[in-house]
């Protein structure tokens, strides 16, 4: 059992101007192994600094509260810290990395976050059985990472990256958006197999509820202006589909 | 014009002069290492070459390096000699290539690949000079510096002479600086007095390691000196790839991962 505790929340993000603005205002927050928990919130709210200020992008600066990972605190920790201690964040824009390999990459980070280089012959079974899973042609491993990849592309490979590296708790970061109903069919099947194989914790940000007709949620959270305004159950979403967030904006 | 650019650099007398003659045996791609100094080729065949040069400074690239402060106090100061006791000697390179392409259809690569450090100074001149019709030039120059002061100088003329119509031609240099005390200096060229060509183009680039580059593997459990190695490696690969001297591919990544 793992457990990601988010406790009061405070984070600021540094403008061009070198000022800084306050982004996140308090948020607390829980998931354990097993649940999924979506954020929903329009454009703006924060979604996002949430998202990476858990994954340790370094821009974003925690001003107060706590991230907790079973027990430990790790807001100090580095990003590469925070992945080996079991936490996943796939990205609402992947990053296009000339020269490097998805082969090369994903097995130095399979290595990286299990400790031991996985054994050969073993890994690339996995491998393949993971891609065949998210229809991802063969060759696409002596790609550079995500250049030249379609959005869909990107998208399928942060969850065969997710299934390969086998996180405790992820959090994915609008993984649904710009992806057509095939692509997220296939992208939710892969996040479905990872919750049922691995008893992931989820934390899905997003700001539609057609994702979640395929992956169901334990939790919906309501995210504004930097903070959760509502919490509840999967009729929540629905509530959020029909009205949008006008209920909240007063 | 024409004369002023064929007389050749006028600094060229302090360095060695070496002539290179490639032949012309197959239809395969020739390939040659240049050495330091001063190159002046002339190419009289249609043929497929490729010249290629490596600088790489083959010292534990990615090990700590002395501190910016202690390393500059002492170079604007006077003892080389108490720098050499602490520090191993600084790789100084200086090439001069000239390339004439005098006869029609020559198929021409020039590339080269650097890794500079400390006080590293390595300075490549490069003029490829177009006189006959539908010639085709690739000019690429890549490299990574870091270290207190490393100095890294390119300049590439590309001249198309009035009888090279049908020239197509590119020539650019792409930099990575990996900390704040390595300098470039980029100065790309071309001078044309004929239009009647393909194309001619040129780029400059200098760039520092990508921020989200590094966020994004290291928040897949790889640590900064992985990421670095794989970032720089990757930048170059394809560079090295291309030149494909066993020589230089196993020096450019024993310096990289050792």
């Amino acid at each position: 059992m793992s457990k990601l505790e988010i406790k009061d929340l405070e984070v600021e993000v540094e403008k061009p101007d070198a000022s800084r603005i306050r982004i996140l205002k308090g948020v607390t927050l829980t998931v354990n192994s097993g649940e999924v928990h979506t954020v929903m919130g329009p454009n703006g709210s924060g979604k996002s600094t949430l998202a990476y200020t858990i994954a340790g992008h370094p821009a974003y600066y925690v001003t107060g509260g706590e991230i907790i990972m079973d027990g430990q605190p790790i807001q100090e920790l580095k990003a590469d810290q925070r992945a080996r201690a079991g936490l996943f964040l796939a990205m609402q824009y992947p990053v296009e990395i000339p020269g490097v390999s998805v082969s090369n990459f994903l097995r130095s980070a399979k290595s990286a976050v299990s400790g031991e280089a996985p054994p050969l012959r073993q890994w690339i079974k996995d491998l393949d059985q993971a891609m065949q899973n998210l229809k991802i042609a063969k060759e696409f491993t002596e790609r550079p990472i995500n250049l030249g990849f379609s959005g869909g592309e990107k998208k399928r490979a942060e969850i065969l990256q997710l299934e390969i590296l086998q996180p405790k708790i992820a959090v994915l970061d609008e993984t649904d958006s710009g992806l057509d109903v095939d692509a997220l069919k296939v992208v939710s099947e892969g996040v479905n197999r990872a919750l049922a194989n691995t008893h992931l914790g989820l934390l899905l940000v997003t700001h539609y509820t057609r994702i979640l007709r395929y992956i169901k949620p334990n939790f919906v959270h309501v995210f504004l202006d930097g903070r959760i305004v509502e919490s509840g159950g999967s009729e929540l979403a629905e509530r959020l589909e029909e009205r949008g967030y006008q209920d909240y904006r007063n | 014009m024409t004369n002023s650019f064929l007389s050749g650099p006028a600094a060229a007398q302090t360095l060695p002069i070496v002539v290179t003659s490639p032949s012309l045996l197959d239809d395969e791609t020739k390939k040659f290492q240049l050495e330091p100094g001063v190159q002046k080729i002339h190419l009289t065949q249609p043929e497929k070459v490729l010249f290629y040069l490596g600088i790489i400074n083959s010292k534990a690239f990615n090990a700590v390096t002395t501190s910016n402060s202690g390393v500059s106090s002492k170079t604007s100061g006077t003892s080389a000699t108490a720098i050499s006791d602490t520090h191993p000697a600084p790789l100084v390179t200086e090439y001069k290539i000239e390339i004439h392409l005098d006869h029609p259809d020559i198929d021409l690569q020039l590339l080269g690949v650097y890794l500079l450090k400390d006080r590293d100074h390595a300075r490549i001149e490069t003029t490829v000079i177009h006189n006959a019709p539908s010639c085709k030039s690739r000019i690429s120059v890549k490299g990574a510096l870091e270290g207190s002061s490393s100095q890294f100088y390119w300049s590439g003329d590309v001249f198309i002479g009035e009888r090279a119509i049908g020239t197509d031609t590119y020539e650019e240099n792409r930099n990575l600086l990996l900390n704040l005390g390595p300098k470039v200096t980029s100065i790309p060229n071309l001078e044309i007095l004929t239009g009647d060509i393909i194309a001619a183009g040129h780029a400059s680039a200098t760039g520092q390691l990508n921020e989200e580059h590094i966020f994004y593997l290291m928040s897949r459990g790889l640590d900064y000196q992985s990421v670095r190695k794989m970032v720089i490696s990757g930048f170059l690969n394809d560079q090295v790839e291309a030149i494909g001297s066993p020589a230089i591919t196993d020096k450019f990544k024993e310096t990289i991962y050792e």
